[in-house]
């Protein structure tokens, strides 16, 4: 069973998608504090993280910048309302590609399609 | 004539920037505002899903937060309303003369009795409201109710430990009605941006609801203000109308 954290300050948008998730076969887990994500992550747990941007404390920009630190090689996709997430991203780390971007809303469906595809790279 | 003005404009670098810091804002609005709506549509549609899968047995849940969600989205869209009234000079008021304190003790029971809202934990923090006699007003119920859940709302979500405490004194001919809270108050350099439209210091929020509760407060012939406590803990807002 793939393991998914989905980090997103809504409580409505984690409860809802850990119930949707683990309909369809995901193990997930959920934090609504990216600073308490970010403490309580362990390195090698989780075959992908989903992760909003716009959250109070930390954004979802620095949040992946500190996971990264801890876990060169996690998945991560960001999991955004915002529609300038791409400039915003590039403005943050020039160098780095980017690699998953999921807009809000989607259905249950189009996101597993997005979290298979992500998965299924090497 | 029409040419002339414009052709100058256009080689006034004052008036150049000034359409630049606007067109900005604007953009930025719009990006807050439709991840404001986005929020609430992906709730409320991943709920909706779930509610498809008949065994499920949390479904009085489900519908709880499609209702809470849906309301999230109503409450925007009159807010943008709102704005539109307003820049339009077309927010007309239903006076009426009522008790004061009374639609105050009604909005702090409505605040208390939201025990599932989590975005303000208002089981952690106190609201403190001592209304002493009536005070009669003649003054539009349903704006004025508006203007205290939004500060009321406000001074929640920036308080983390303590209490949000509401005064209403009559004085002469005006109510001064003040909210304060324990939070982490105001930086002074911020103060002045408070009552602009679409300033705002959370994560979640368009920046209109003080832009509006100050329009509300300025077309009933009053004015509000914000000032950090004396005691340097947390801040207060302040709104005086005149009672009749």
């Amino acid at each position: 069973m793939k393991r998914i954290l989905v980090v997103d300050d809504e409580p409505d948008i984690t409860s809802s998608l850990k119930n949707g998730l683990q309909q369809k076969g995901f193990d997930v887990d959920t934090y609504n504090d990216p600073l308490k994500a970010l403490e309580g992550f362990k390195p090698e747990t989780y075959d992908l993280l989903l992760i909003d941007i716009r959250m109070p404390k930390m954004n979802g920009f620095e949040f992946y910048r500190e996971i990264k630190k801890k876990s060169e090689n996690v998945k991560i996709c960001f999991f955004t309302a915002f529609e300038v997430y791409y400039e915003e991203f590039r403005k943050v780390f020039p160098n780095l590609e980017v690699k998953c971007f999921i807009r809000k809303p989607i259905t249950i469906n189009d996101l597993v399609a997005h979290i298979n595809m992500e998965l299924s790279k090497n | 004539m029409e040419v002339r003005y414009e052709t100058e404009n256009m080689f006034n670098p004052g008036l150049i920037n000034k359409q630049v810091e606007l067109d900005n804002k604007i953009q930025e609005f719009i990006n807050i505002a439709s991840h404001e709506m986005k929020t609430p549509i992906q709730a409320i549609l991943t709920y909706s899903e779930l509610l498809q899968n008949n065994s499920d047995k949390s479904k009085p849940a489900y519908i709880k937060a499609i209702l809470r969600n849906s309301l999230r989205l109503q409450k925007l869209s009159d807010n943008l309303l709102d704005i539109t009234r307003i820049d339009s000079q077309i927010m007309g008021l239903k006076k009426e003369r009522f008790d004061l304190n009374a639609l105050i003790s009604w909005v702090v029971e409505d605040f208390r009795s939201q025990t599932e809202n989590l975005e303000y934990e208002i089981g952690k923090i106190g609201i403190e409201f001592k209304p002493v006699g009536q005070i009669f007003v003649n003054a539009d119920k349903c704006r004025l109710e508006q203007v205290i859940s939004n500060l009321l709302g406000n001074a929640l979500k920036f308080t983390q430990e303590g209490k949000v405490s509401i005064l209403a004194e009559k004085k002469e001919d005006n109510v001064i009605v003040t909210i304060s809270d324990t939070g982490r108050g105001i930086k002074p350099e911020i103060i002045h941006r408070l009552f602009t439209k679409f300033f705002t210091l959370s994560n979640s929020g368009t920046g209109l609801g003080l832009y509006i509760s100050k329009s509300i407060i300025g077309a009933h012939g009053g004015n509000m203000s914000a000032r950090n406590n004396v005691s340097g803990l947390g801040a207060s807002f302040t709104f005086e109308i005149p009672i009749h």
